[in-house]
């Protein structure tokens, strides 16, 4: 199944093509990983998905609904997260804070509802706290729950970020460059991450840098270049394109 | 103790409890939500004169003074239509300026609209009493004290019911800020574009803020204006709000406690405290310095304790793992687990 459409998708600034009509899909549990040299358009196209970046033409299709041109927090709405370029955790909220806030709002939680009473949300913290420590340990993070967001290293300001967008009912999770920054050893849990993530089906774009990663665990790529997807495929095969071999040369 | 000791108390407890509101209002806009409503003075003058003319009766062309929508409420109508129309009005300002403005432009909009707002509300003499401003406002229930305003038992009444309000407009921020809707505000004021990522509407949000704000601003004018009985555009100059802020920054932001103290230590404290100093050189000299004391307080506080006098709370959950707890196994986290709490959404 579909999850993740892109047709035609384009984006200008001015005289400036920064993505040019890129066709793109992802599958229910495919991990896909978009490549390509810096300034290639890659994290524009995730922005467009995500809709912080609003398309000069084309259609983003989530789950066969046109998405296109919706305002962030409604794609969200549909289990679509991501994490940012530079990690973005909030600074003066708890790691454990960072991550509870990555869960949807529920009932009990509207402001009626916290000024009425506190029973209801109160009654759901225990299972929440519970599974986002159960993320933490998985991370080694588990002592570090009640630290700041502005407390953490890159490397842990980038797990943090991952888990938190985690939390919610996921379909569909957009990575920019998750292993940046992150210690080796770290790396292969993120990789096992989001391997699982996947085999419970859910679909995920990844711009990496890192090939070691990208040839690990992604089960096919895109390579794009000024804009432009200049090959796709399977990993094995692309690399060995003359394309994307010029592509990255020539920068 | 003697009346007028008693009178000067409740003088001072009528003022911090409307202070206390005020400031309640702002440190969830701008200490939670990060909203910087520099026009926020406007509401609690919106409130002050909703109270008033909803009180006074109507307005006759014989009168001293003329307003317009003239009505005699009884009590406790015009205060809740002053949180009404305080929070109205911040609704307007939102839909206009947030959706389209960064915070720190609509900061700039709305001291200016606080600017326009008194410049508007001094020459239009038709509107609500121009430069004089509307005086003679009724107090409320005062015939249950043989309509003796002045007598002790009425102003121990009215400062009692003022400090239950303001009591209850910190205890409904505080219960918004320990929620997970609070939580949610402070994503937002710490990272708009990845509070947005997590399905979080800036809008939406804000607009809710600005308005439960302006409810209380609106509020605590409507108290101000029944219990001194008169209400003038000197009274809320845009540099006004810039107490509230300096009451925030000095007691803690994002701190119901901080506040309180906030709201006791400027407002009250700096406005009573100068009239304690003797008079040096010429007579406004001690208003005047009131103002540099102000303006110079938050600079204060930046520079060596800029968290203010109570700062926000870290917010520890019970049962936390501690050093040396065995980690979980991993093979407990399964895809069940995870996603089961997060279903049944709202």
């Amino acid at each position: 199944m579909t999850l993740l459409e892109c047709r035609q998708v384009r984006k200008a600034y001015g005289g400036l093509v920064a993505v040019d009509d890129v066709d793109l899909r992802i599958r229910a549990g495919e991990i896909l990983g978009v490549l390509g040299p810096n300034g290639a358009g890659k994290s524009t196209l995730l922005n467009i998905v995500a809709g912080s970046v609003r398309p000069t033409a084309g259609q983003v299709l989530i789950d066969g609904v046109d998405c296109t041109g919706l305002q962030p927090h409604r794609v969200a709405d549909r289990g679509v997260r991501r994490t940012f370029q530079v990690a973005a955790v909030y600074p003066r909220l708890t790691v454990m804070e960072n991550l509870l806030v990555g869960l949807p709002a529920r009932r009990g939680e509207s402001l009626l509802s916290v000024v009425g009473s506190g029973r209801r949300w109160r009654s759901q913290e225990p299972a929440d706290l519970r599974n986002a420590r159960l993320l933490l340990a998985k991370f080694g993070l588990g002592q570090k729950e009640d630290l700041y967001g502005e407390e953490l290293s890159g490397g842990e300001r980038r797990l943090v970020e991952i888990m938190r967008a985690t939390m919610a009912p996921l379909r569909l999770l957009l990575l920019d460059e998750p292993m940046a920054g992150v210690n080796p050893r770290m790396m292969g849990v993120i990789e096992d991450y989001i391997a699982e993530l996947a085999s419970r089906g859910i679909g995920i774009m990844m711009i990496e840098h890192r090939m070691e990663s990208v040839d690990r665990i992604c089960h096919s790529v895109t390579v794009m270049a000024q804009g432009a997807v200049i090959a796709s495929g399977k990993f094995e095969d692309v690399r060995r394109a003359d394309a994307v071999v010029g592509a990255y040369i020539a920068g | 103790m003697s009346n007028p000791i008693i009178y000067y108390v409740t003088l001072l407890a009528v003022y911090g409890a409307v202070y206390a509101m005020a400031c309640a209002g702002l440190s969830l806009e701008f200490g939670v939500t990060g909203v910087i409503n520099f026009g926020y003075i406007i509401f609690q003058a919106a409130g002050a004169y909703t109270a008033a003319v909803l009180t006074l009766g109507p307005s006759s062309s014989s009168d001293f003074q003329h307003y317009i929508g003239g009505a005699r409420w009884p009590f406790p109508l015009p205060l809740i239509a002053a949180a009404v129309v305080g929070a109205a009005l911040s609704a307007g300002v939102a839909v206009l300026g947030i959706r389209r403005l960064r915070s720190d432009y609509l900061a700039i909009v709305l001291l200016v609209a606080s600017l326009i707002a008194t410049t508007v509300a001094t020459n239009a003499t038709r509107l609500v009493g121009g430069a004089a401003g509307l005086a003679l406002v009724p107090h409320p229930l005062v015939s249950l004290f043989n309509n003796n305003a002045q007598g002790v038992g009425y102003n121990v009444a009215f400062a009692v019911g003022a400090a239950v309000l303001a009591a209850l407009c910190l205890l409904i921020v505080h219960r918004i800020t320990e929620s997970p809707y609070g939580r949610r505000l402070r994503a937002l004021r710490e990272n708009e574009l990845a509070a947005e990522a997590q399905g979080i509407s800036t809008f939406r949000m804000h607009l809710v803020v600005v308005m439960v704000g302006g409810a209380m601003a609106g509020l605590s004018g409507g108290i101000l204006v029944q219990y001194i009985s008169a209400w003038a555009p000197s009274g809320w100059f845009y540099p006004e709000t810039f107490v509230f802020f300096t009451a925030l920054i000095v007691g803690g932001m994002a701190n119901n406690w901080g506040a309180l103290l906030g709201a006791i230590l400027v407002p009250l404290g700096i406005g009573e405290g100068v009239r304690y100093l003797p008079t040096i050189g010429s007579a406004t000299l001690t208003t005047a310095l009131q103002w540099i004391v102000i303006g110079l307080l938050p600079l204060v506080i930046f520079w060596f304790r800029p968290q203010g006098i109570i700062p926000e709370r870290r917010r520890r959950f019970a049962g936390a793992p501690r050093a040396g707890t065995p980690v979980v196994d991993r093979s407990l986290v399964n895809g069940a687990e995870l996603t089961a709490s997060s279903r049944g959404r709202s």
